[in-house]
Parts: structure tokens; C-alpha cells; sequence
């Protein structure tokens, strides 16, 4: 990122979700869905998000959209008159900086309206953003359809007619619609076969080239984050435990738990099954995270000081790029692969 | 598809077509699809997104839609016991279908919310499913059932979980809960639509394992649907390459992958992202778009973004021809597609 025009600062974020027992439903602990995430997404960059089923994720990008209750923290986004707090919007400046910010949500069938067809659904925004004359909705919203591989005419048709990757295609579609800023795609993707995921991912790149757009990348697929995103975050139970350029991330891994996640990426060569290195011990709760490093249970590298001792995300400079890392033993890590690094700050 | 009356047959799907009428229009979604579920083996069905796999697996349970009708051909279920059962001619919601649901034959749905029910627990959902299947359960033990159910699937704190609704569960614990549904029973059969496509690979592999054990130790049957290639790669016995509503190669893993027969699977197979390329890598998508169903090509329905097409595909559709043994392909030009290789 030569000139890094920061987007949205995200500081401290806190997303929790009471958990309720017994008839009273009293609240007896949270599940810390979000805990602590600082980050900051640049203009026009993808920022992939990858990290295990149950990390917080989805609730990371609900968060932000402020589509779930936020414990604490804050998210200032860029408008045309500066940074504002998502948090403290009133409700008519928040329907507008929705429009700026969409998400593409994991399950595209509870997010289409099952009563509309999809130009029924499809055109509302478009009336809304000031496209007044129907063929001009009806053209524009053609041409979307077709730039996700659907026919045209497909517009007529209901929700539940459609197959899930076609499903999955027109929430892509209708969060493009807008002409956003930034879109959070929530494993927006992992129905489609290859061939039209080599697609959309084309025409995401495209659209980022010519319209600037910034893309949060959520997905468990690391073959598709390596390819699209700049920088990638890897979240381990409600935190970022890694975060860097994609490149510096495949070349020089230092968390645990991001080296094992890419150990376990089956390839597509019926002759060689795959020997994993699973992890070790069970996932977690996050209604009970382990102390210390909320990893060490399962960390091969875990010393007496993580079992403790919850570490930081420092930022280390690396050849010129940075590093965030949080874990104990990141020294040692660098130093066995021989790595100079500076600490930032 | 010859007739190969191998008693590891446990289901049969024989030139089945499928038609949807809506708005006015007839859709021919399934154009004619035959193949085998072997017992303790798998298959997995791949192909373009629309081309008809969901549909597959939910005629073959009855669970279509209203605006849809079985035109003809076959689904056979061959019991243990030696009966034959014809699923096509069963009544949809009559009480032989509903009884051979779940207990024979389990279907995990490839969206999740379609299969939970959003105002019960998860645990409540399951244990509806084991009542069925082990009648005679006490309210603990069905209870320690479902939790360990979901401890199986990765769940942590499954003791708590079980009492959670759906809306609580992440996507990829939705999906678990479903497979823990589609499993608890030990079918004879199992269908999974896509069941793992929230899952990151740590999680699938376990479940994966789960699969193969049911398959080692109760013989079951497995379709699986997925579109990653590595998932085929690992599980599969026999794979099916679907598309538009036509199986167009159907063979072992091993040949299909290493011989790629079919215009359509060699560039399926090219146009895989490989870890480790990085932002250079050039994805190659299939030229070309999808066809409109209601418009469809009239011979090879591939015929439009072929590289091999000849005259003859563009006006008839090519039928199975026999490659090698359990190797068969639907194009006009296999042999030039087999000599380019890969
Ligand atoms: N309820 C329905 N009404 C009308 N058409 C339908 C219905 N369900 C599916 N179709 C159509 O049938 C075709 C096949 O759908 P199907 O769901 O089997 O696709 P699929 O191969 O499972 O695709 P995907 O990989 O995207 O899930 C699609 O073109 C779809 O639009
Ligand atoms: N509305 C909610 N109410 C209660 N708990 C919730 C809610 N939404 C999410 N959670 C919990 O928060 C945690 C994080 O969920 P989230 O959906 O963010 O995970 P994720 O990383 O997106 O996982 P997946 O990859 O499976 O989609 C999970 O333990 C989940 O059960
Ligand atoms: S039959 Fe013809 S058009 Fe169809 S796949 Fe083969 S070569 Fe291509
Ligand atoms: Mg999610
Ligand atoms: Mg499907």
C-alpha cells in the first residue's frame, strides 16, 4: 500500500453474547465472540479473515454493521466529512453509511426476501439510490446477473427456485448493486464449483482495480484469500493472533496456530493422501477461554509463560513489511528461521 | 449404464429426468441421470453450480417441490432383507417414504436453516431424530446421546450447546449439527449436499473420519455432493461430473482425475486455484457462460464453450460410451481429449 488512506479503525472491539440457563433466563457468562480486536482496513486493499468455524468472524463483520450488539469498542469509518464512530450513528446516518458498507452474508437464503423475486429485491436500493426510470433498473440489474454467470431473465424468478451457489451469486450481485465502498463478504464464495468462483473472483479484483472498492474477505478457504487478499488476519477465538501482507504471511509464518491451519489444505490429487498435522486437544469454548495464550492447550511450542501470561499483538517490521504477531514465542520463532526483525514502537 | 446386478448395489438411479414448471415455463432440470450407490462406498457428484445436483439428491428422498414432477425413470432402494423398493413411486409424504427418511436413508441439506427448526434447541432436534432410530432411550441417555452427537462434530462445550437454538450457532456449527442429524442414525444411506462448505479443513477432516467410519463399520452408502476438488480427492471411491442435469463422466477417482475424459472435467480441473501461486496465479474460469435452461443448446449441451466441439455436437447429444471398465464419458470426441492429456 503505498499511499495507506486508513478506512475504517477498528480499536478494541468487544462483541459479547450473554448466554441464558434456567427458567428466569438469567445470564450466567458471555461468549466473547469478539475479544479485543484492534485493526485498521486501508482503502481500496482485500483484508482476508481466516480462522477456525466458531472464531467470531461472521460476528466481526456483523459488528461492524452494527447487526449485532456491541459490547465495546469503537469503529470509525472515513465519511466525506471524516472519521465518525459506526457505534454512535443516529439511526438515519447508520441507513446511510449502509449503503456505503454492505455485507455479503454467509447464509444467502435468510437474507433474500422469500416474497420478492430478485428484481423485486434487487431493485428497492436502486429506487432508493435515485434510479428513477425502470429500464434503466431493469438493464442495470441484467447486466449484474450476468456478471455473476446468471441469465438475464433470471430476475423474474423467487428466491427458492435458485440452486445455493446461484443463491449465493445474486448476494453478491445485490451488494454491488449499490455501488459501495467497502463489502464484507462472509464466506461469500464457498458454494460455488471452481470454475465460477475463478469468475466472481475475477470480477471482484476487476472491481476493486476500477472502482477502488475495499473488500473484508471472510473465508476458511486459503487457496481463495491467498489469491485475492492483500493483507490476511487470522483469528484464533475471538482475537487476531497474525496479521500481515499475504505474501510475508505464506513466506514467513510465526504463530502456531497459523502454521497449523496451512498444514491441513487438502490438494486436489487423489495419489497422495494427505498426511495432517491436526491440533492437538479440543477446540475451546469461547464461553470459557483457556488463560494466558488462549491457544496454549493446543500449542506444540507452549511454555510455562503462555499458560499464564495472555500475550500482545505486537508489530514487528520485516524486510519493510509489517507483522503483527501475538504469541510468547515469537522470538524464538524468528530467530530459528533466521529472520531480522525490528520491533515497531 | 449397464446392467451389472452386483449385489453392493444399494441404490440405483436409472435415466431419471426432472422437470420445474414455474412461471408457466417447464425447466428439464435432470436430463436423464443414471448411476450407482455402492454399499460402503462413495460417490461424490461435482459439476457447475445449477447443473443439478441438490435436485438429485432430493428426488431421491421425494423432497421436491410442488412445481416439480419425476417424468421418468428409476430410483431403486435395495433393502438388506433383498426387497426392492421404487422411491419414484412411493407416495411423496406417504408413510413408507417418511419411514425410510433418516432411518435408511439421511440427507445433510446443503443450507442448514432448511433442515433446523428455528424455535427448537439443537439438542431437542437431534434427539428427535435418535427417538426414531433407538425407541426404548431413557431422557438421559437420548440426552447424553445428542451432546456427545455434538462433541463428535468439534463442538466445544457441547453440553451447553445443546440447549442453544440455531440462531446461537455459528455457520460452520449450524453445519456440523446438521451432519450430526444426518448421522446419528447410521443410515444405510447417506446423502451430503456440499455438507462441509463452512468448515476449514481441520474440522472436515474429523467429520471425514466420522464418514469412513460409518462406512467401515455399518457398510453405509455415501453420496457426497462438493465442489472442491480436494475433498473429491480424499473421499471418493467413484466420482460423477455433472452438467446441465446430464452426468457427463462417470468413473474411479483415480481415472477420472488422472484421464480426464470429458471436455468439461479437464477444464473443471484447470481451474483450480493452487495454494502457494499467490496473487499471480492466472484462474482460469471455463470460457464462455452458463446456458439459460429455457434456451438451451440443441445437441452437446457443453457445445458452446467447447474447445473440442465438432459439427455433430452442436446438433445431438452424445450418450455414454464406455472408456475402460466403470469408465464412461458423454462426448463425441473423448479419444482427441484423452491424447491432449491433462
Ligand atoms: N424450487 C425450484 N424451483 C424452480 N427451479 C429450481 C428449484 N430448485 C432448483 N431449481 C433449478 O434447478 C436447477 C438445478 O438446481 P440444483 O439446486 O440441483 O443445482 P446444484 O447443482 O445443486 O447447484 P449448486 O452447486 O449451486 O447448489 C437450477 O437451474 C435451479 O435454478
Ligand atoms: N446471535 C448470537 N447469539 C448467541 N451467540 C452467538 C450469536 N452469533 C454468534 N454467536 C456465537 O459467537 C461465536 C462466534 O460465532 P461466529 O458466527 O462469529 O463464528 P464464525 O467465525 O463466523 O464461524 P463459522 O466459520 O462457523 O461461520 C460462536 O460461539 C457462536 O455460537
Ligand atoms: S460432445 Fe462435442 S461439444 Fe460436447 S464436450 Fe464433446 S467435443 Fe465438446
Ligand atoms: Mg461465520
Ligand atoms: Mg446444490
Amino acid at each position: 500500500m503505498e499511499n495507506k488512506e486508513i478506512l475504517l479503525k477498528v480499536r478494541n472491539a468487544k462483541t459479547y453474547f450473554p448466554i441464558k440457563k434456567g427458567v428466569l433466563k438469567k445470564t450466567v457468562g458471555y461468549v466473547k465472540a469478539v475479544d479485543d480486536i484492534s485493526l485498521d482496513v486501508y482503502r481500496g486493499e482485500t483484508l482476508g479473515l481466516v480462522g477456525e468455524s466458531g472464531c467470531g468472524k461472521s460476528s466481526l463483520g456483523k459488528s461492524i454493521l452494527q447487526l449485532v450488539p456491541v459490547t465495546d469498542g469503537s469503529m470509525e469509518y472515513k465519511f466525506e466529512d471524516g472519521y465518525k464512530d459506526l457505534r454512535k450513528l443516529s439511526r438515519t446516518e447508520l441507513d446511510n453509511a449502509r449503503k456505503k458498507i454492505q455485507i455479503v452474508f454467509q447464509d444467502p437464503y435468510s437474507s433474500l426476501n422469500p416474497a420478492f423475486t430478485i428484481f423485486g429485491s434487487l431493485e428497492d436500493p436502486l429506487i432508493k439510490f435515485g434510479i428513477k426510470d425502470k429500464k434503466e433498473r431493469i438493464e442495470k440489474i441484467g447486466k449484474l446477473l450476468e456478471d455473476v454467470n446468471l441469465p438475464r431473465d433470471y430476475m423474474t424468478r423467487y428466491p427458492n427456485e435458485f440452486s445455493g451457489g446461484q443463491r449465493q451469486r445474486i448476494g453478491i450481485a445485490r451488494a454491488l448493486s449499490v455501488d459501495p465502498e467497502l463489502i464484507i463478504c462472509d464466506e461469500a464464495v464457498s458454494a460455488l464449483d471452481v470454475s465460477i468462483q475463478a469468475q466472481v473472483l475475477k470480477l471482484l479484483n476487476k472491481l476493486k482495480e476500477e472502482r477502488k472498492l475495499t473488500y473484508i474477505f471472510i473465508t476458511h478457504d486459503l487457496s481463495v484469500v491467498e489469491y485475492l487478499a492483500d493483507r490476511i488476519a487470522v483469528m484464533y477465538l475471538g482475537r487476531i493472533v497474525e496479521l500481515t501482507t499475504s505474501e510475508e504471511l505464506f513466506a514467513n509464518t510465526l504463530h502456531p496456530y497459523t502454521k497449523a491451519l496451512l498444514s491441513a489444505i487438502p490438494i486436489a490429487d487423489p495419489t497422495k493422501k494427505k498426511k495432517r498435522i491436526p491440533l492437538q486437544g479440543d477446540v475451546p469454548s469461547p464461553a470459557n477461554p483457556p488463560s494466558g495464550c488462549t491457544f496454549h492447550p493446543r500449542c506444540p511450542d507452549c511454555a510455562e509463560q503462555c499458560k499464564t501470561e495472555r500475550p500482545i499483538l505486537e508489530e514487528y517490521i520485516i524486510n519493510g513489511v509489517s507483522h503483527f504477531v501475538s504469541c510468547h514465542k515469537v522470538k524464538a520463532a524468528l530467530e530459528a528461521k533466521g529472520i531480522k526483525a525490528e520491533r515497531s514502537k | 449404464m449397464p446392467e451389472n446386478n452386483n449385489n453392493d448395489v444399494v441404490l440405483r438411479v436409472k435415466d431419471l429426468h426432472v422437470s420445474f414448471y414455474t412461471n408457466q415455463r417447464c425447466n428439464n432440470v435432470l436430463r436423464g441421470v443414471s448411476f450407482d450407490i455402492r454399499r460402503g462406498r462413495t460417490l461424490c457428484i461435482v459439476g457447475e453450480s445449477g447443473c443439478g445436483k441438490s435436485v438429485t439428491a432430493n428426488s431421491i428422498l421425494r423432497l421436491l417441490p410442488d412445481l416439480s414432477r419425476i417424468e421418468s425413470g428409476s430410483i431403486t432402494y435395495y433393502k438388506e432383507d433383498g426387497t426392492e423398493v421404487r422411491l419414484d413411486q412411493l407416495e411423496k409424504n406417504g408413510k413408507e417414504m417418511r419411514s425410510l427418511r433418516g432411518k435408511d436413508i439421511a440427507i445433510i441439506f446443503q443450507d442448514p436453516m432448511t433442515a433446523l427448526n428455528p424455535v427448537y434447541t439443537v439438542g431437542h432436534q437431534i434427539r428427535e431424530i435418535i427417538k426414531e432410530h433407538k425407541p426404548g432411550l431413557t431422557k438421559q441417555q437420548l440426552k447424553q446421546e445428542s451432546i456427545q452427537d455434538l462433541a463428535e462434530m468439534g463442538i466445544p462445550a457441547a453440553e451447553i450447546r445443546d440447549g442453544e437454538y440455531p440462531h446461537q450457532f455459528s455457520g460452520g456449527m449450524r453445519q456440523r449439527a446438521m451432519i450430526a442429524m444426518g448421522m446419528s442414525c447410521e443410515p444405510k444411506i447417506l446423502l451430503a449436499d456440499e455438507p462441509t462448505t463452512a468448515l476449514d479443513v481441520t474440522i472436515s477432516a474429523q467429520i471425514f473420519d466420522l464418514m469412513n467410519g460409518l462406512k467401515r463399520d455399518h457398510g453405509t452408502a455415501i453420496m457426497m455432493i462438493t465442489h472442491n476438488m480436494g475433498v473429491v480427492a480424499e473421499m471418493a471411491d467413484e466420482v460423477a461430473v455433472m452438467y446441465m442435469g446430464n452426468i457427463v463422466e462417470y468413473g474411479k477417482v483415480e481415472d477420472v482425475f488422472a484421464n480426464p475424459t470429458h471436455p468439461y472435467t479437464k477444464a473443471l480441473l484447470r481451474s483450480i486455484p493452487v495454494l502457494g501461486k499467490g496473487r499471480n496465479q492466472q484462474l482460469e474460469p471455463i470460457r464462455g457462460v452458463t446456458p439459460d435452461p429455457f434456451n438451451r443448446p440443441k445437441g452437446c449441451q457443453f457445445c458452446p464453450r467447447c474447445d473440442y466441439a465438432g459439427e455433430r455436437c452442436e446438433t445431438e447429444m452424445p450418450s455414454e460410451e464406455w472408456v475402460k471398465e466403470g469408465h464412461y464419458t458423454r462426448c463425441f470426441h473423448f479419444r482427441e481429449v484423452m491424447k491432449d492429456g491433462k
